[in-house]
């Protein structure tokens, strides 16, 4: 169907952040010299004009009902979920003794998103893949969930998460039976994919309010697959740090949205006892869990090829800019920051106060630095923002997917 | 704790694979090593991301021990030349899982080490060769201890001019494996480990197993103009890990993409 065309319609205010935001993605970043003062402005009405029309139909304004709810247990089912856990749902604390396995941003930032919006399609079953060695090999298509879900996984859901209360998560499908006819086997235990797609107006809305209808339209335009957005407020040490701190700001609003549209394939599942075996397998008796889990931490983390490797937020506040009296950051302003010399706005090397958390060593304080994992293809900061980030969607909280990729991350 | 006991793991899943009664044919083949195809009459001269116009007057690492696995390569390094050259046209960055190469099954092995000159094209035969079973392999893993000798205590060790916009840095700088390559959370051993090279091959009886280094990405990201505000040494620059050289050369010098491996079912 085609969408009807609003010519000069006028958005939300939300919608004018974000449409703020984007107009300043080509800008030239400013001069070393100025950097750190300067406000490029923002806070302006705007006005989307002729030949931006709206690419969403009326009906996507409506959230669909849920397709499950948390007492439904059908047998020889599979309850399609999604879940970006509890520290995309609630955010992460500081503290500087944190306990073992917490998520904790080690150079004193606390964080909160407000908005994780993303595409998920083709959810589906095949056969068990045939080799050991290579997951991404699977057998023949057994099931597969049509269109493509729009939804805002920061927003908390009606069922109880995988990694357990108070993490929640959010009905999308039930995959009921194979489409050759017949009920799934409980004996099996099928390959189950997905795939991150671009935002698109065919999507069904699965619970975008208002405001995330708004943002989901920005993203359809500019072919974005995620859109993240909050805040970090710095809880840290006050004491004793280098003094290219004090030209950070202590408020951070980010704003990161990008196109990195892959497959998650044959994902290993947890509920089979081990981390590392793939397959959902239905049960005679009750309905089985498949929780799309998105691992918002990837996007702070300071190494490629190790599993949760120190977290960080100076790499992004060191980027920030004014904008309206705040201090925001785009994946923009990371643009040619080379990952292991980063520097802030004013082109100075970014100290690493991480020293400050218990377990943390920096490897060298006047200079944070991030490990590529022996990837090449990372060309800078924001390069590697997205590429850690493309690998954080799970399933059923830690288990691990073949990810392949289908096109080039875009911005 | 986590990361010594996978390395463990692997190593007696090679010794399992290879000493095993399971029906595979036991075989072994030669193991050459050298640097990158060129013509060795010329300097080796390339230009880095950053610009810098770089030629390289040693580049010598110290290979091995060299284990083939089952395990699939990430997706991002299965792609072909003319795909990566498509990197530089746009703003890609293929990404994969990171940690999500799992441990996978060791089919042969190559368990001395040998010191290769990345500069010299010409192969050279590593004495003993390697073992294995005659099975496919799907990657490559190389494995780097410092060496004594030329490396003189170093698993690399690099010199060369770079120049930019009129400025002329002669540089020299190692990298040693030790404790300081270790992130928190990491373990020495992953570090010293350069896993996942794209190595579809299946060791034959009299086959000869090629590994190439290829150091023309070493410095990707890396100023030189940080090394000028210290003080030259014999007329070049020392690169250390506490500066921007020397943390790009350390990442860079143990990317997949440095090394090429291939195998010959004759010598």
């Amino acid at each position: 169907m085609k969408a009807p065309v609003y010519a000069h319609a006028r958005l939300s205010s939300v919608t004018l952040v974000l449409a703020a935001l984007l107009s300043g993605c080509g800008d030239t970043a400013p001069t070393p010299s100025d950097a750190g003062v300067t406000d490029v402005g923002g806070g302006t009405d705007v006005v989307i004009p002729a030949g931006d029309a709206a690419v969403l139909p009326p009906s996507f304004a409506t959230p669909v009902l849920a397709a499950f709810t948390a007492t439904t247990r059908d047998p020889r089912t599979i309850q399609v979920s999604i879940s970006s856990e509890e520290l995309g749902q609630q955010g992460a604390d500081y503290t500087a003794m944190p306990e073992e396995g917490a998520m904790v941003l080690v150079d004193g930032w606390e964080l909160r998103f407000t908005r994780i919006l993303l595409t998920v399609a083709n959810v589906r079953l095949n056969q068990p893949g045939t080799s050991p060695s290579d997951q991404s090999m699977v057998g023949a298509a057994v099931a597969s969930v049509p269109g493509a879900f729009a939804v805002d996984v920061q927003k908390p859901g009606p069922l109880t998460g995988a990694g357990g209360a108070p993490e929640t998560a959010i009905p999308l499908a039930v995959i009921r039976a194979p489409a050759a006819g017949g009920a799934l086997d409980p004996s099996v235990r099928y390959a189950f994919s997905y795939d991150a797609v671009a935002a698109t107006p065919g999507a069904v809305n699965v619970n975008l309010d208002a405001g995330g209808v708004a943002l989901y339209e920005q993203m359809v335009r500019r072919g974005w697959s995620q859109y993240v957005e909050g805040t970090a407020t710095y809880r840290g040490t006050t004491t004793g740090l280098a003094p290219t701190f004090a030209d950070y700001p202590s408020a951070v609003t980010f704003r990161l949205g990008w196109a990195a549209p892959a497959q998650y394939l044959n994902c290993n599942n947890p509920d089979n006892g081990s981390k590392d075996m793939p397959g959902v397998q239905p049960s005679a008796t009750t309905a089985a869990r498949a929780q799309l889990t998105v691992h918002m931490d990837h996007l702070f983390w300071g190494g490629l090829g190790v599993e949760d490797p120190p977290a960080h937020f100076d790499q992004f506040a060191s980027r920030a800019q004014l904008v309206g009296g705040a201090s925001v950051v785009t994946l923009d302003d990371l643009m040619g920051v080379v990952p292991t010399n980063l520097v802030d706005r004013m082109m100075r090397p970014v100290p690493d106060r991480g020293g400050q958390t218990m377990g943390y060593t920096p490897r060298n304080a006047s200079a944070l630095s991030f490990e590529l994992g022996g990837n090449s293809s990372v060309r800078d900061l924001r390069d590697f923002v997205t590429f850690s980030a493309r690998a954080g969607g799970h399933l059923n909280a830690d288990g691990l997917c073949f990810l392949r990729p289908t096109a080039a991350i875009s911005y | 704790m986590k990361r010594r006991t996978f390395a463990l793991a692997l190593l007696l899943a090679g010794a399992a694979g290879c000493g095993d009664t399971t029906g595979s044919e036991r075989v072994r083949f030669a193991v050459e090593v050298g640097g990158i195809e060129r013509d060795a009459a010329q300097a080796l001269t390339f230009t880095s991301d950053q610009g810098w116009e770089i030629t390289l007057s040693e580049a010598r690492v110290a290979l091995g021990p060299l284990y083939l696995n089952t395990i699939a390569p990430l997706e991002s390094d299965r792609r072909g030349p003319l795909e990566r050259f498509g990197d530089l046209l746009l703003p890609s960055a293929y990404a994969h899982g990171e940690s999500h190469l799992s441990s996978g099954r060791i089919v042969a092995q190559l368990t001395t080490q040998v010191e290769v000159d990345a500069l010299a094209p010409a192969l050279v035969a590593v004495p003993g060769g390697g073992d294995g079973v005659r099975e496919p392999a799907l990657t490559g893993e190389v494995w780097m201890f410092n060496r004594d000798g030329a490396l003189g205590g170093a698993a690399v060790r690099v010199a060369g001019v770079a120049r930019r916009d009129g400025v002329e840095v002669p540089f020299e700088g190692s990298l040693v494996i030790d404790q300081a390559l270790v992130t928190t959370g990491g373990s020495l051993d992953a570090a010293r480990r350069v896993r996942g090279i794209p190595a579809p091959v299946t060791p034959a009886d009299g086959g000869a197993l090629r590994v190439r280094v290829d150091p023309r990405g070493w410095f990707e990201g890396a100023d030189f103009r940080e090394l000028t505000a210290g003080t030259a040494r014999d007329g070049r620059y020392r690169f250390t890990s506490q500066d921007n050289v020397g943390r790009a050369f350390s990442n860079r010098a143990r990317a997949r993409a440095a090394y090429g491996i291939t195998f010959s079912p004759t010598r």
